[in-house]
C-alpha cells in the first residue's frame, strides 16, 4: 500500500510525463477513488466516467500539486470527489432522501489505516460526535454522499435556510474542535 | 483568514454551493492562496471521511479508456514550462490596433506516446504583450481537436476576449467570456457564430446533448477541455474589446461541429 509521501512522488512523476507512475497510481489507488465516485453517483458506468474525468485531471494538472500546500490523497480524493458532486449537479440523480445512510462514521479510524490517518480519523470523530444528531447527519451526507442542501432539507424535514445554518455552525464547531492542524 | 473566506472554503468542500458559485470558487482558487489554503485544510479535515469509503474494482477496461483519452503530454498544465517556451517566440508576436490583435505561436511537441495516433501537436501561446502568455491553446493535428486554455490574460477594463478561429472557408469566434452578472454564461463560455448554426457552451447546450445522450455524457461542451473538429487552417487568435469579465484560470471548451 502507497504511503503519502509515496503518493506525492508519484505525482510529481506523473507530472514528467512518466506513464508508469500514473499506471501506478490507477492501481493503487482506483478501487478506493471508484468507490468515492460511486457513493456519489451510485451508478457504475457514470462513477467510471467521474474517474475517467478525474485521473484524466490528475494527468494534465499533477504539474499543479504542491505537495507543500496540502496532503497528496487529499489532492486526488478531491479532483474526484468534486467532480463526482458536479457530476451529479450537472445530471441530478433519483435519489431517495429517506434512504439510510449508515457505518460510516464507524468506519472512521479503521485500523487498517497508518498511525497518522488513525489519529486524523480519530479527532474527526471525536469532533463530529461533539455534534447534534441532525447537524453531524448532514455534513456526513454533503460530504460523503453529495446530498446538496434541498435534498438535505427534504431529508431531515427542515427548511433549506435551517440546514445551511446547521451547517455553518457545524463546521466552525468542527474546525474549532480540530484545531489548526489538518 | 476571514470567517467568510473559510465558510466558503468549507461549503464549497461539502458541496453546498451551485454550480455557477462552484466554478467560481475554482477560478477564485487560481489566484486567491488564502482561498486554495482554506479549501485545503478543509479537504485535509474531512479526508477521513471520505476513506470510510468501500473499495469497489472499476472495470478492468477502463485504465486503458482513460489512457487513450488523455491529451498528449503538451496538455500538461505545467504553465512554467511552457513560459519558457512562450518567452523565445514572444517577440514575434504582432500587436495591432489598440485592443490588439495577437499572432499564434506554433511550438511543435512530441506526442504523448507511440500507442497513440501518429501526428504533430502544436502549442499556441497567445500573448497580449505581458510577460506571461494570456491563452495556451494545443492543436492536436491528428484528432483535429483544439485545446484552450487560459492563463495569464488581464482584459482592459470593460472589455473582454475573443479568441478567433479562421480555417479553412470558415471563420469561428469563441468568446471567452466569464462574467458573472450573465448567469448563463457564468464561466467560460465558447460561442460558435457566423451563419453556421450557433452552438452555445452553456448550461442549456449542456443539457440538451445531455439528453441525447444520457448514457455517455461525453464530448458535450464541458469547461474542462475544447475539442474543434475542423480542418484546422491557419488560426489567429485574437483580443477584441467586449463588455465582460476576464475569466483568468477557467479552461474554456466547446465541441465544435
Amino acid at each position: 500500500m502507497l504511503d503519502k509521501a509515496d503518493i506525492a512522488r508519484l505525482i510529481a512523476s506523473v507530472a514528467r510525463g512518466e506513464e508508469s507512475a500514473f499506471d501506478r497510481l490507477y492501481d493503487a489507488l482506483s478501487p478506493q477513488l471508484f468507490g468515492v465516485a460511486l457513493r456519489i453517483v451510485r451508478d457504475r458506468a457514470q462513477a467510471e466516467d467521474v474517474l475517467q474525468e478525474a485521473f484524466t485531471r490528475v494527468w494534465t494538472r499533477a504539474a499543479t500539486f504542491d505537495p507543500a500546500s496540502g496532503d497528496a490523497l487529499a489532492w486526488l480524493y478531491a479532483i474526484v470527489r468534486h467532480g463526482a458532486i458536479d457530476h451529479i449537479r450537472r445530471a441530478p440523480p433519483a435519489r431517495r432522501v429517506e434512504e439510510r445512510y449508515d457505518g460510516w462514521l464507524e468506519n472512521l479510524a479503521d485500523p487498517r489505516d497508518e498511525e497518522g490517518a488513525l489519529m486524523a480519523a480519530g479527532s474527526l470523530r471525536h469532533c463530529l460526535g461533539a455534534l447534534d444528531e441532525v447537524t453531524r447527519a448532514c455534513i456526513v451526507e454533503a460530504y460523503c454522499a453529495g446530498l446538496s442542501g434541498r435534498e438535505l432539507a427534504e431529508r431531515h424535514a427542515r427548511p433549506e435556510n435551517t440546514i445551511k445554518s446547521l451547517l455553518r455552525r457545524g463546521l466552525a464547531a468542527l474546525k474549532t474542535c480540530l484545531g489548526d492542524a489538518p | 483568514m476571514s470567517d467568510d473566506l473559510d465558510t466558503r472554503a468549507a461549503e464549497y468542500v461539502i458541496g453546498q454551493q451551485g454550480a455557477a458559485e462552484r466554478e467560481a470558487i475554482r477560478r477564485e482558487m487560481e489566484h486567491n492562496a488564502d482561498l486554495r489554503m482554506a479549501v485545503a485544510r478543509w479537504e485535509a479535515r474531512l479526508l477521513p471521511l471520505a476513506q470510510t469509503t468501500s473499495f469497489v474494482a472499476p472495470s478492468p477496461e477502463l485504465l486503458a479508456r482513460i489512457k487513450a483519452g488523455l491529451p498528449p503530454r503538451a496538455a500538461n498544465d505545467d504553465v512554467a514550462a511552457l513560459r519558457d517556451a512562450v518567452r523565445r517566440w514572444r517577440n514575434i508576436a504582432t500587436l495591432a490596433g489598440g485592443i490588439a490583435a495577437v499572432l499564434a505561436v506554433f511550438v511543435g511537441v512530441r506526442s504523448f506516446s507511440d500507442a497513440r495516433k501518429p501526428g504533430e501537436t502544436y502549442v499556441a501561446a497567445v500573448n497580449r504583450g505581458g510577460d506571461a502568455p494570456a491563452l495556451i491553446v494545443r492543436v492536436d493535428l491528428a484528432s483535429g481537436r483544439v485545446f484552450v486554455r487560459p492563463v495569464a490574460a488581464e482584459t482592459p477594463a470593460g472589455k473582454s476576449l475573443e479568441l478567433w478561429y479562421i480555417g479553412g472557408q470558415s471563420r469561428r469566434r469563441a468568446e471567452i467570456d466569464g462574467a458573472r452578472e450573465r448567469p448563463r454564461h457564468a464561466g467560460a463560455s465558447v460561442r460558435r457564430q457566423y451563419r453556421q448554426g450557433e452552438i452555445r457552451c452553456d448550461g442549456r447546450t449542456r443539457r440538451r446533448i445531455a439528453d441525447r445522450r444520457p448514457d455517455r455524457p461525453r464530448g458535450l461542451c464541458r469547461r474542462a477541455r475544447s475539442r474543434v473538429t475542423a480542418t484546422l487552417g491557419a488560426m489567429r487568435l485574437c483580443y477584441r474589446p467586449f463588455a465582460g469579465k476576464w475569466a483568468s484560470s477557467t479552461k474554456v471548451s466547446c465541441r465544435f461541429g
